[in-house]
């Protein structure tokens, strides 16, 4: 007679994702098993990944920092970060001490072939010959990406990588390319190796729909566009075998749970074709299933819904083929190339979630994150909804700008997202929020995004041949964005059509206002103001709150609108990384920063002006920190005259890390030197 | 297209009035980009469309006059926006508003016509409201589809034929039901016109990427697609005829307004011209094809006319 093993949790599956499934689970006391097979040995290989996934899954994996990253679209065309928050290590040690993190966490790791998985039982074939059956009340299959996980005509990517003799930088390089055919280099990045300052490793992405791609050739490719951007690759010399396998593209949300079994990692489909890496999404999803069965350790059935969910509102996906992708792909890079130097926030938000891997997860400011706040947790499984409606609503048609949707999230932490005050504003009445209103909330912040991508018209428009990327994208995401908000808003039942439609010519206006007014009047406060005082009022409002709470949240929305507005110039000109993702002169390009207006009379406020004109410079940080804190008093007193504890508890801490900048000690502005 | 639509004048006089209105308060800097607009007022085009098929039923005829002025406005959004995009110099006839103040205020302008647009559907109903929603979100579906396609020499027919269908079939077949669907018409009617309105904004836009190629005294300059690397219907027949030297003259990096002549010239001699042509016939017979019975009431027989506006000749 087979063995019947019953556990908690069996983890199919002990790769990189199936290792942290397996470990989150045991620290959490979950009996769990981890069951994989002994591992091939089909050639070593470097991977880029985040460091907090890195130091998450195997704390004591040796890696090196990838130092700066830097994405090239040809000619002279590049994007890059200083720090980018990423980690190089070998593919090997990285699951070795994956495991070994599982197993010291308390997960039993079996060696063994799935035979089959029927209903919550999995029949196992033991190396040593016999078998195994485990019933398990959480299944998690972590099985990568196979030939069973393709669907028909749904995208896959050839990822092949070797090691080179012949280093001349120390970071971390990806060249991003148009390819005419499939089958061709679309991604090449090239890694400093993490044990050896004199070795690189080259890993080529070629999008297609068959796995028959010549890897070699492939290699060859990808080395020959190298030598073409760097004549100084000529020099590389292969010290490793060519490693290759296929990799998805076509995640869909459906794809997460199968038979009532959450899958997750490789399997899911969710590489990103221009990081050319799979494995913080990876990660990212292990950790969402693991925190599922956990909060549902009894009830696999709304683990599942749980994970599903959250898989929805976590990731973009490109699920619809691979011709579809490589035409987004094609749009994607033009508009990155031609806004690889912008500032404008748009932009910058998304080159940062498109091109890094992990993006903004790593490189969102502590100063966007609402820390430490006990009472906005409550908030947790509303927001979660609001992103899954906002990315549901853009994931089939415009898959990059789902990615930008997307950005941002951290797992356990709140951003400071308008949805967030929405959801507070709901909760006015006493009541948890209402979670059939997070399409008002996905609405709010499409909305604000697309109002941002509005804002994104570039400043020159150079009489060249062809379509303007930068303004096509920006004016078209733009547009969709608001369309789809408005269908939202639409397609409920209460009648918010109006206010809604409101809403959006009251922002235009106020825009509309900034471009004809002299400079020296071009405060963004109006606008802003706006775009925040409509989620809390209309939170109110549909929580049924008395007219007086309501208008006390306008009040409250309006006056958080402008307290980001001055804490974001406050963040700029002291240098420090603002929510917007941008910089002064970023900040001033857009017409969001409240400074011509406060500085008027002061000539063009511009960033170098400020930088050369130390009084200035001091001024214009006295000048701004004065007007957020007195906003902040302002606010501090209106959220105190909310009637309802846990909505006053939640905007009391909003308004406080919406205020931070300009309650910490300041640092010396850009420019600022110390009077003699 | 420049050739008038025959229709209900005092009706379109009426929608003009009304889009006014709706954009009475606006500010001044903002206006100013807007009005030259809507005092030239193309063809209203969309607006006739709207008329007709509420006549297959019994419309209000002030909540008629309200749906004309709101797809006009909706139009008048998207060509503020499209002429930023396509950098086109010039906008019924006069200079285009974002060579006027700058690119910004446009998108702006544009924004707030499309906000207003937003605020007399609710106006008008949920329904309606949903309705508009739905069309903006394809319209600009569609937009980004035909620029993703830019500088593709060999798109296939079909490829073609389906932005075609989101870009301007679904906007018209929006005008053909909400007129409908306004007067109170029968589900079968309302099911004819839905496909009439995609056919008859396949013939419509088909004939538009003909006369970018032809000589045009006045309103949108011809070209303008070409220069940007969207090749139309006609261009792309020819090269499928391997025409020689089509293809390397179109994707040549000096390629400007200059070309444009020997352009025309090859499609012509590749029978692009005619091949489009004759397409664009085969949609406009499909949709006559399903008004069915349709086609020989009045107002069917009012919807077949706009044939004189495709081929006046």
């Amino acid at each position: 007679m087979a063995e019947l093993i019953t556990v908690d949790a069996a983890v199919v599956g002990d790769g990189v994702a199936g290792c942290a499934t397996a470990a989150e689970l045991a620290r959490h006391g979950l009996a769990t098993t981890l069951v994989g097979r002994p591992r091939e040995t089909s050639g070593d290989y470097d991977v880029l990944l985040t460091e907090r996934m890195a130091r998450l899954v195997a704390p004591t994996v040796p890696l090196r920092r990838a130092g700066a990253y830097t994405a090239h679209f040809g000619d002279d065309a590049t994007a890059g970060w200083a720090d980018a928050g990423l980690v190089i290590c070998c593919k090997s040690d990285l699951e070795r001490r994956a495991a070994e993190s599982a197993e010291q966490a308390g997960a039993r790791r079996m060696a063994a072939d799935v035979v089959a998985v029927e209903g919550d039982t999995l029949h196992l074939a033991l190396p040593e010959g016999g078998s195994v059956f485990v019933r398990a009340r959480h299944v998690v299959l972590a099985t990568g990406w196979t030939s069973s996980s393709r669907r028909a005509s749904h995208g896959d990517a050839v990822i092949c990588t070797r090691r080179f003799r012949g280093a001349f930088s120390t970071g971390t390089d990806i060249h991003l390319r148009t390819p005419s055919r499939h089958g061709t280099p679309v991604s090449i990045r090239v890694l400093p190796a993490p044990d050896d300052d004199h070795q690189v490793s080259v890993t080529v992405t070629a999008l297609d729909d068959c796995s028959e791609i010549d890897a070699g050739k492939l290699m060859a490719q990808a080395l020959e566009a190298l030598i073409g951007a760097d004549s100084r690759y000529r020099s590389l010399a292969a010290t490793s075998p060519l490693v290759a396998g296929v990799a998805g593209t076509s995640f869909t949300p459906g794809a997460s749970v199968t038979e009532g079994r959450l899958v997750v990692g490789d399997a899911l489909g969710l590489l990103d074709p221009f990081a050319g890496q799979a494995l913080d999404n990876g990660v990212r999803s292990a950790l969402l299933a693991a925190e599922s069965i956990v909060t549902h350790r009894d009830d696999p059935g709304a683990a599942a819904q749980r994970y599903r969910a959250g898989v929805a509102g976590t990731f973009a996906g490109y699920g619809e083929g691979v011709h579809e992708l490589s035409r987004h792909f094609h749009l994607a890079w033009r508009v990155l190339a031609a806004t690889a130097h912008s500032e404008n926030p748009f932009f910058v938000k998304a080159r940062t979630s498109v091109l890094v891997p992990g993006g903004f997860a790593t490189l969102t400011p502590e100063s966007a994150v609402l820390a430490g706040s006990r009472s906005a947790r409550a908030l947790h499984p509303f927001l979660a909804g609001c992103s899954e409606l906002a990315l549901a609503a853009v994931r089939d048609r415009w898959p990059f700008v789902a990615s930008v949707v997307a950005a941002g999230r951290h797992e356990g932490r709140q951003n400071l997202r308008p949805a967030l005050l929405f959801g507070a504003a709901l909760c006015a009445e006493g009541a948890p929020p209402d979670i059939r209103r997070a399409d008002v909330g996905a609405a709010v912040e499409l909305t604000t995004l697309g109002m941002l991508g509005l804002t994104a018209s570039p400043v020159t428009t150079t009489p060249v041949r062809g379509v303007d990327w930068a303004s096509a994208s920006a004016i078209l995401a733009g547009d969709f964005l608001l369309a789809q908000a408005g269908t939202l808003i639409a397609g409920r039942d209460t009648d918010l059509d109006t206010a809604f439609a409101d809403w959006l010519a009251e922002l235009a206006e106020h825009r509309g206002d900034q471009l004809g007014e002299a400079p020296s009047n071009r405060d963004p406060s109006p606008f802003l103001a706006a775009l925040f005082e409509f989620p809390a009022r209309i939170g109110a409002q549909l929580a049924g709150a008395s007219d007086a709470t309501v208008a006390l949240l306008r009040e409250l929305g309006a006056s958080l609108g402008r307290l980001f507005g001055h804490t974001e110039d406050l963040l700029a000109l002291t240098g420090r990384p603002t929510r917007l993702d941008t910089t002064l002169q970023g900040l001033l390009d857009v017409r969001l920063s409240a400074l011509p207006h406060l500085l008027s009379g002061e000539g063009d406020v511009t960033a170098e002006a400020l930088a050369a004109d130390p009084v200035l410079g001091t001024r214009a940080v006295h000048l701004t920190r004065v007007r957020a804190r007195a906003e902040y008093s302002a606010a501090t007193e209106l959220a105190r005259r909310i009637p309802a504890p846990t909505a006053r508890a939640i905007l009391l801490d909003f308004c406080r890390a919406m205020a931070e900048p300009a309650l910490t000690s300041p640092r010396k502005p850009t420019g600022e030197r110390t009077p003699a | 297209m420049t050739r008038p639509v025959i229709r209900d004048r005092a009706y379109a006089l009426r929608v003009r009035e009304q889009l006014t209105d709706l954009l009475a308060g606006i500010p001044a800097n903002q206006r100013v980009l807007v009005a030259p607009l809507v005092r030239a007022g193309g063809k209203g085009l969309r607006s006739h469309l709207i008329e007709v098929c509420s006549r297959f039923g019994r419309p209000r005829r002030d909540r008629l006059v309200a749906l004309g002025a709101v797809v006009e406005l909706l139009h008048v959004a998207s060509l503020l926006h499209d002429d930023v995009i396509d950098r086109a110099a010039t906008r019924r006839g006069d200079t285009a508003a974002h060579v006027v103040a700058g690119p910004e205020p446009a998108v702006v302008a544009g924004a707030l016509c499309m906000a207003r647009a937003a605020r007399e559907a609710a106006r008008l109903g949920s329904g309606i409201s949903r309705a508009v929603a739905a069309v903006t979100a394809e319209l600009a579906y569609g937009e980004l589809l035909d620029v993703e396609r830019s500088f593709d020499t060999h798109l296939p027919v079909d490829r073609y034929l389906d932005l075609v269908r989101r870009k301007t079939g679904e906007l018209f077949r929006f005008c053909c039901v909400l007129g409908a669907l306004e007067a109170g018409a029968e589900p079968a009617v309302l099911a004819a016109l839905t496909e009439f309105g995609v056919e008859l904004g396949t013939a419509f836009q088909i004939m538009d990427d003909c006369l970018d190629l032809q000589e045009d005294p006045g309103g949108k300059p011809t070209g303008t697609d070409h220069v940007l690397g969207l090749f139309g219907l006609p261009t792309l027949y020819a090269i499928q005829q391997n025409t020689p030297g089509l293809p390397e003259l179109l994707l040549s990096p000096g390629f400007s307004r200059a070309d444009l002549q020997e352009v025309r010239a090859l499609v012509e001699a590749g029978g692009g011209f005619a091949s489009a042509e004759a397409l664009a016939r085969e949609h406009f017979d499909r949709a006559v094809t399903s008004l069915g019975a349709l086609a020989s009431t009045g107002p069917g027989r009012e919807l077949l006319r706009l044939q004189d506006v495709l081929w006046p000749n």
